[in-house]
């Protein structure tokens, strides 16, 4: 028997965890997906109440609810996995027969794909569905894309000769900072055994004021005079260096966080 | 076969395990016996993988039980004294949890699930207690693996259902399979385990077959009281003494006497039996 990876017994567990996953966590991306419903009923409500008018929600309220889900979804994700530090339940998932490396990478998958997909799935079904049976709903999401890089490039423009980005570079920065934020609580659950979304969230904002004053130091000063000149001299160029480091940067944490979730299904003990 | 070598275990400053050496070998069902709080189930998950050990070593079949290799995993079971409610049915656990596991029979589960009157399809989360520990019995032991170790396993089972363990231990366990169990119910598992391991705070007082210990001790259920008696206790009917065996007479071992005799005079039992 492969000690290590075996692809059969990989895909067994997979779909073991997979549905695991599902059981114990549907109610919760039921409502994070059906998020944009809520906001439609209570945007609707509230006008027919105050306007006495049937006004659905705009685009960018749905596209700003949809980034708040995001945001409670990583949250949530300290959660999911969480079982694992409790007692019953994470002896149980210990002693299953699979590897470590077979039940990090199915976490894994199940984490950074194939929720994210069905959430996302759910989310644009529903917005979908509601800008169908609702046309003062406007365009869905989906369709609306160029209405929202449209508006997000003339809210780029109005900055003036600061950062500039594209849209297609923030979509990506955006899912590569949403990974790592993902990986960041799910490694968070596994770490805290009570509070373990407060606990994360404390964590985070002591890493943020840490940070936040070592960068301070840099920036400020001198320093931050030669960043706004270096910006005004070439503010696209120098943007997209920035971003690409910054990207670069976050993916290294995520690796980094990654490997923090191996090393911690590897050796919690109950 | 399972070596233990100088085993150490601490919780903070709390040393629970010291220089704990033992071996535990196949064919056999083993009674893991001790007051409460002297590392009876840290013992249980420290053989089972789920703790590491900070001294010593465990060797079970050439593997070390932390590294939780799925082979040494698909070949032992670990029955915890706390089992989870899954929200799930009896059988659609079993389905989904058993493919792990090279030598599950669902069909057996079934069965041993019909002798501990459990129906199959009820939701386990709606279970009793008593139910659910049968379900999560019934699944180790259609597991059919070679090494179990069973922490309480009949704690919060009802008097029929204490039968019905022993009876579907012993019948649906493989014949080389090394059996641990850990218990402070020892009349409910006294004419099936052998041998018995008694621990002390930090130590093992007792590693004995129950042949090796009425080859030592003598238990007379009689009325003439006997001076050298290391222990008495008063029964309805008469007594129960336990004194050195100095003749080689056979006699019918008292699990609570004997545990209760080691426990009243430690080093000498410790010395008696330490090989």
């Amino acid at each position: 028997m492969n000690s290590s990876f075996s692809f059969r017994r990989f895909g067994t567990y997979f779909l073991y965890d997979l549905r695991e996953v599902w059981k114990n966590n549907s109610k919760a991306f039921y409502i994070f997906g059906g998020s944009g419903v809520m906001l439609y009923v209570v945007w609707v409500l509230f006008s027919l109440v105050f306007t006495q008018t049937w006004t659905a929600p705009v685009i960018w309220a749905r596209a700003g609810v949809f980034g708040l889900a995001v945001c409670g979804l990583s949250l949530y994700y300290a959660r999911m996995y969480g079982f694992l530090t409790e007692r019953k339940a994470g002896s149980q998932y210990l002693m299953l027969p699979a590897s470590t490396g077979e039940k990090f990478a199915s976490m894994i998958v199940i984490s950074i794909i194939v929720v994210p997909i069905v959430f996302t799935a759910i989310y644009l079904a529903l917005d979908g569905a509601i800008t169908l049976l609702d046309k003062t709903a406007g365009s869905s999401l989906i369709a609306g894309i160029g209405e929202i890089k449209s508006g997000f490039n003339k809210m780029v423009e109005a900055e003036g000769d600061g950062f500039v980005i594209s849209f297609g570079w923030f979509i990506i920065s955006i899912v590569i900072s949403s990974i790592e934020n993902l990986l960041y609580f799910l490694l968070g659950g596994l770490i805290f055994k009570k509070w373990k979304i407060a606990g994360s969230i404390g964590v985070s904002l002591l890493i943020g004021i840490i940070f936040g004053n070592i960068f301070g130091l840099i920036v400020t000063g001198d320093g931050f005079e030669y960043w706004t000149k270096l910006l005004e001299a070439d503010p696209e160029g120098i943007s997209r260096q920035i971003l690409i480091w910054s990207n670069v940067i976050c993916g290294l944490i995520s690796a980094g966080l990654a490997t923090g979730i191996y090393f911690r299904i590897k050796t919690i003990k109950h | 076969m399972i070596k233990v070598q100088n085993l150490g275990f601490s919780y903070g400053n709390n040393e629970v395990l010291k220089h704990i050496s033992m071996e535990i070998r196949e064919g056999n069902i083993y009674g893991l016996l001790g007051e409460n709080g002297v590392g009876k189930t840290t013992l249980l998950t420290l053989l089972c993988g789920l703790k590491k050990p900070q001294s010593g070593f465990i060797d079970v079949d050439g593997e070390t039980p932390f590294d939780r290799k799925p082979a040494l995993l698909a070949d032992q079971f670990y029955l915890a004294d706390e089992v989870k409610a899954e929200s799930a049915t009896a059988m659609a656990f079993a389905k989904a949890n058993g493919v792990f596991w090279p030598n599950f029979d669902l069909e057996r589960f079934r069965t041993i699930l019909e002798e501990f009157e459990v129906n199959p399809l009820q939701r386990m989360d709606a279970m009793s207690a008593g139910q659910l520990k049968k379900t999560h019995i019934a699944f180790a032991l259609a597991c059919h693996v070679r090494h179990y170790y069973m922490d309480e396993p009949t704690n919060g089972l009802d008097i029929p259902s204490k039968a019905q363990f022993r009876k579907a231990l012993t019948k649906y366990t493989p014949e080389d399979s090394s059996i641990v169990i850990s218990t402070h119910q020892v009349r409910d598992l006294e004419n099936i385990i052998d041998p018995i391991i008694i621990l002390d705070r930090r130590d093992v007082l007792v590693n004995a077959t129950v042949e090796e210990i009425t080859g030592k001790l003598y238990f007379d259920y009689g009325n003439i009281i006997h001076p050298e008696a290391l222990y008495i206790e008063q029964t309805p009917g008469g007594s129960i003494q336990v004194y050195p065996n100095t003749t080689g007479e056979e006699s019918r071992i008292n699990m609570e006497a004997f545990f209760n005799t080691v426990y009243k005079h430690k080093e000498l039992i410790k010395g008696m039996f330490s090989k």
